[in-house]
């Protein structure tokens, strides 16, 4: 049976890793390397590694710190931020990515998600969607939070699947940094439009917060950056809680 | 548990100065079996073309993404016949992922495109009552051992074969390794499955080098 999946995330900025609250209030969080060793060693089931600066400033990804990065894990890395193309994907390949997180390209062109499947496979093709609530439902953002658009997240999560997405990785922008649990009607939703592995992210607190994630949603994956960074949840703790609540974990 | 093996570095692949040949058909990713096979000490080049391969090498065939692409790439490149008869000779050979199952007759990915049909047998798409791609860390029950916890990132898969050395449960059980004389395959990626995983790849350098 396949193992729920615990996600490190790294955002990354100006070569650090940062993190916020709703996505604003940024802070220093710690080297991009360093941490993702960390986390490899832990018993993190995948890094995810994401420039956040990337779309905003138009300047291509890290290469140098993915490549470093990808040397020292020994699992999955996925790599997202200015991913425009094909050739993009290619240079983060190259670097050592075994996925590829696209956000605001896709949205400003879809095409890229069914151009990125043929190329490298489903497998390797991530559809990242931060969502907001609004009175008309979920609203997709992009460039970071910065810009809303007229899309509605889960008909961009069934159209990305339909599109040639393999997975999704959802950010309730609501409760991204706020530590009280994840958005779980949003995964709801997500995981109900589509047939394909969704990774929770945005708002894990505690371990509890994953039980209550895989209990009350088929999310196959769960995502966490700031309590791992300032080290007020482990990955370990996060396995066990789950393994008490008979949810399969690959033990850390 | 598997044999335990102990890994030493490099020296511990010495004995039979076999090189690993990994195949560079363009199309996989091949950064993190570089960097697997460097972790464990293998000594190994990249082999972009048949000419560049060694008379007794090893041969490792890794693999992402669609099994036509990656089979037109082989054929582009001509690789084909050169792995067939490297295979038949006896030279050890590791097909990982796709790499795995280009090592069979078929696969439904890509009906009319023949494999290396080294091993009999077609890949099927895995129950679309679950999820898919089936992606993440599942168990591999190997024959006579018990099981390992391995990373996981394919939409198809080998049925239970004669070939068959583990098996793991998606919606029904599937051949997730294979080992037959001087052929083995793993639809697991071992060198994203944290020590288990290096140990397995160290494990085939051991037997193959």
């Amino acid at each position: 049976m396949l193992a729920k999946r615990i996600v490190a995330c790294l955002d990354v900025a100006e070569g650090r890793v940062v993190k916020g609250t709703n996505f604003v209030n940024l802070r220093n969080s710690g080297d991009p390397v360093e941490l993702a060793k960390r986390y490899s060693d832990e018993g993190a089931d995948e890094i995810v590694f994401l420039d956040i600066g990337a779309s905003h400033e138009s300047r291509p990804t890290l290469l140098g710190i993915v490549s470093k990065v990808a040397r020292q894990v020994f699992v999955p890395l996925s790599v997202g931020g200015g991913v425009r193309s094909t050739y993009d994907a290619r240079l983060l390949f190259n670097a050592g990515a075994d996925k590829v997180c696209v956000n605001s390209s896709a949205v400003s062109r879809p095409e890229l998600l069914s151009e990125l499947s043929s190329a490298f496979g489903a497998q390797a093709t991530v559809l990242a969607i931060d969502a907001k609530q609004s009175a008309d439902g979920w609203v997709v953002y992009v460039m970071g939070g910065r810009e809303a658009t007229r899309l509605n997240a889960i008909d961009w999560a069934r159209a990305g699947q339909d599109a040639g997405a393999g997975e999704i990785l959802l950010t309730s922008m609501d409760t991204d940094g706020v530590r009280q649990g994840f958005e779980l009607g949003l995964v709801n939703e997500v995981c109900g439009a589509t047939n394909i592995p969704v990774i929770a992210s945005g708002g894990a607190g505690s371990a509890g917060h994953f039980v209550d994630l895989f209990m009350k949603t088929e999310a196959s994956a769960g995502l966490a950056a700031s309590i791992f960074h300032e080290r007020s949840t482990s990955i370990s703790s996060i396995k066990e809680a789950l393994c008490s609540a008979n949810i399969m974990v690959r033990p850390a | 548990m598997l044999d335990r093996l102990e890994i030493e570095g490099p020296t511990s692949f010495d004995k039979g100065a076999a090189l690993i040949a990994l195949i560079d058909y363009g199309a996989g990713n091949l950064f993190s079996v570089s960097n697997g096979l460097e972790a464990i000490g293998a000594q190994f080049h990249l082999v972009r073309h048949p000419s560049e391969m060694g008379p007794d090498d090893a041969i490792l065939l890794p693999g992402v993404g669609h099994f036509g692409q990656m089979m037109r790439a082989l054929d582009d490149l001509d690789f084909r016949a050169p792995l067939i008869a490297a295979a038949g000779a006896g030279r050890p050979l590791l097909g990982i992922c796709l790499g795995m199952q280009a090592l069979f007759e078929w696969s439904d990915e890509a009906p009319g495109t023949p494999g290396l049909g080294l091993l009999p047998g077609t890949a099927r798409l895995l129950p679309d009552t679950c999820r898919l791609p089936h992606m993440g860390w599942n168990r591999v029950s190997f024959v006579g051992a018990s099981s390992e916890w391995f990373y996981f990132a394919n939409s198809y898969a080998l049925p239970k074969n004669d070939a068959t050395w583990g098996t793991t449960n998606y919606g029904g059980e599937f051949s997730s390794a294979v080992r037959k004389d001087n052929l083995w395959g793993f639809q697991f990626h071992p060198e994203k499955s944290g020590p288990a995983g290096l140990e397995l790849l160290a494990r085939w350098c051991f037997d193959a080098c």
